[in-house]
């Protein structure tokens, strides 16, 4: 039994939480974005399930996995400017209309499905698209490398993991390193001293809920045209909420949210090995959620430290 | 005075209903471009549910939880806390009151029947207190902490029903059926309406008497309009946040085990279609007042049933109801949509003075 349990532990394992990070990390980063800006976006579950069907649909009309990450992170796009004009300019509250965008998707993808695939369970097309792996074979001959890169069988990463992981440093320039990042990052830090010189806040919260939505568009995509080929109803399966609880544990930022991403990417890995092993498998799959709520309580209970510190030395 | 409040109760109430009519328009445009016999699909949606007593019945019976959930979120989100562990809560207060129904047959019947209402208060009230405490106590998130909760709570529900105490000659994982000491009586038959609705409309008026003639109600209800304000009057903020939370699951949990003897008289894995999530949006109909929500739990589950009809009867998914139910949500939430038929309704009594 430890054996087993510990077979679970392998490079291959690495590979597989690279994989399953992917969706995760992207809504993540698109969470960074919403949250430097001040705006609580609970919507990234909703916004990922949304896109995953349409961009399935666009990709499979036209047999393109691009057009369909295309479909996808347009979809996405849409669905955030609901949100943005709901919130922002009518003044909606952000926590209550993200909710009811997440709720909006489930039920409207499986009348999507119902309307056009005749199913309400998947829509599972007879020519399915999928955005291509990218195996590197020359880096097998760098011993553990290549097991992590290219994975047991030597299928390799998907495309959209390379670019989810590149999208950090990207991010992280774009924050911290141009005039619009920092704009973005004012609006979200004091939007009245944003203002004050001449920032135009409710513009800049549109602008970062749209980026945003193109990153939960990517995470869609993930999952319906590489993660797996076909879409299943309400297939996201919380990993928007738990994208929202990498942004808080990585304190907002990119590095950090990256890390608490891949932490995520790990919990959920190894459930997934571990169910192969015969243990309960519900026990097993709650595992990430655990992890969640203790992460998050001992990154609060540090910072509720840090805080009663300050105050101490005042 | 007095005229004031019934003006600002009229604007509020004519937004809500202009935001009804508007979402109820969206959907029949949408039944009349997609459905072939839109007539019949509309008939069914919005007419049938209040044709028999049977139907009528299954509106309230799918109102009964609805209630509960709604008065469980609109007592956190009264405290400014966007607890959205009432799923959660549903299930454990389900789970608890069920095991008391299964094991501790040995009670005589109305103290048994008590016993599991007291189990599932109990379920019900740790389910919110963990986050409630962990947000007052550290500032832990608590959005985040409770979505992760209910995933948690749904799955160790799953696990003790597909295996400790699932019934092993049914193919389903659900366990036996309770003991009838413990079944709330149907009070419309054919359909399941219960006796659950007489528990859930008293669970109305004490939460009403709990948030609006009670101290603590008071406190929290201050905490969530202005919490400087309310610290500054000597509120102990975090107790009251606390106590919104465990009020919060208790409403839930009561929920819970109100549908697992009233309704299907066995605990079900995956019982609860959201019913956390639905009562969040009906608390929000209701604008979180608790003497609105058995109404806004009746519009809802009215749509919800005329939507089950429509899918049976004609070529609309019953899905399709999701669309209103969003369009609604945005209508009421836009906080500038509403204060313009507050400004309105301030401009005609200004004109008639």
């Amino acid at each position: 039994m430890l054996a087993d349990i510990l077979a679970v532990f392998n490079l291959g394992l690495i590979f597989m939480a690279l994989r399953v990070t992917t969706p995760i990390l992207f809504a993540a980063l698109g969470g960074v974005i919403s949250e430097q800006a001040g705006v609580v976006n609970v919507a990234l579950e909703g916004l990922m399930l949304f896109s995953a069907l349409i961009g399935l649909f666009v990709g499979v009309t036209f047999q393109s996995p691009w057009l369909g990450l295309l479909g996808a992170i347009v979809a996405s796009l849409l669905l955030s400017l609901v949100f943005a004009f709901v919130t922002q300019t009518l003044k909606a509250d952000e926590v209550v209309v993200g909710i009811a965008i997440n709720v909006f998707a489930v039920g409207f993808t499986v009348f999507l499905m119902q309307e056009f695939g005749g199913d309400k369970g998947s829509y599972n097309p007879a020519h399915p698209v999928a955005l291509p792996n990218v195996p590197i074979p020359w880096l097998n001959g760098v011993p553990g490398l290549g097991m992590i890169v290219n994975g047991p069988n030597g299928q390799g990463l998907n495309v959209m993991t390379y670019l989810s992981l590149l999208s950090v440093p990207l991010l992280t320039f774009f924050l911290y390193r141009t005039v619009f990042g920092l704009r973005l990052r004012s609006v979200g830090e004091s939007p009245l001293a944003a203002a004050s010189v001449g920032i135009r806040v409710i513009r800049m919260k549109y602008y970062a809920i749209l980026l945003t939505g193109i990153f939960t568009g990517m995470a869609g995509a993930f999952m319906s045209m590489a993660y797996v080929n076909m879409f299943l109803r309400n297939m996201t399966a919380g990993r928007g909420f738990i994208a929202l609880a990498a942004v808080l544990l990585g304190a907002r930022k990119p590095w950090g949210t990256f890390l608490a991403a891949l932490l995520f990417g790990f919990a959920e890995a190894i459930s997934n090995m571990a169910q192969s092993l015969r243990l309960p498998s519900q026990l097993v799959t709650m595992f990430p959620y655990a992890v969640t709520i203790i992460t998050l309580t001992w990154f609060s209970v540090r910072d509720y430290r840090r805080r009663q510190r300050r105050e101490a030395a005042l | 005075m007095n005229g004031d409040r019934l003006r600002r109760f009229a604007a509020e109430a004519l937004g809500i209903v202009v935001a009804f009519a508007l979402a109820i328009a969206v959907g029949m445009v949408l039944v009349l471009l997609l459905s072939a016999e839109p007539g019949h699909a509309l008939y069914a949606l919005l007419i049938q549910p209040l044709t028999s007593a049977f139907y009528f019945g299954n509106v309230l019976e799918r109102a009964i939880p609805l209630i509960f959930a709604g008065l469980s979120v609109a007592v956190s989100f009264q405290a400014r806390q966007f607890n959205i562990g009432a799923e959660g809560a549903i299930y454990i207060g389900a789970l608890f009151g069920t095991l008391i129904a299964l094991y501790a047959t040995f009670l005589p019947g109305p103290v048994h029947q008590l016993a599991v209402f007291i189990a599932a208060i109990i379920g019900g009230a740790l389910v919110g207190w963990l986050p409630g405490w962990l947000k007052a106590r550290f500032g832990a998130n608590e959005v985040v902490s409770t979505l992760m909760l209910n995933t948690i709570a749904i799955k160790f529900t799953s696990y003790l029903l597909s295996d400790p105490i699932r019934d092993k000659s049914s193919g389903y994982t659900q366990t036996v059926t309770l003991p009838d000491q413990v079944l709330l009586a149907r009070i419309l038959p054919p359909s399941r309406l219960h006796t659950g609705l007489f528990i859930a409309l008293l669970a109305v008026v004490v939460t009403y008497g709990f948030l609006y003639r009670t101290t603590i109600g008071y406190e929290i209800r201050m905490v969530g309009i202005n919490p400087r304000f309310a610290a500054y009057g000597g509120i102990d903020h975090r107790r009251a946040i606390v106590l919104a939370f465990v009020v919060s699951g208790i409403l839930a949990g009561l929920g819970g085990i109100v549908e697992v003897v009233g309704i299907h008289q066995k605990l079900i894995e995956n019982f609860s279609p959201g019913y956390g999530f639905d009562g969040l949006l009906v608390a929000i109909i209701a604008r979180l007042h608790p003497l609105a929500v058995p109404f806004a739990a009746f519009f809802y589950a009215y749509l919800r049933a005329g939507a089950a009809i429509m899918e049976r009867e004609s070529d609309i998914p019953q899905e399709m109801v999701s669309v209103i139910q969003v369009i609604l949500i945005l209508f009421i939430t836009a906080e500038a949509l509403m204060s313009f038929f507050r400004k309105r309704m301030n401009r005609r009594t200004e004109h008639a003075r």
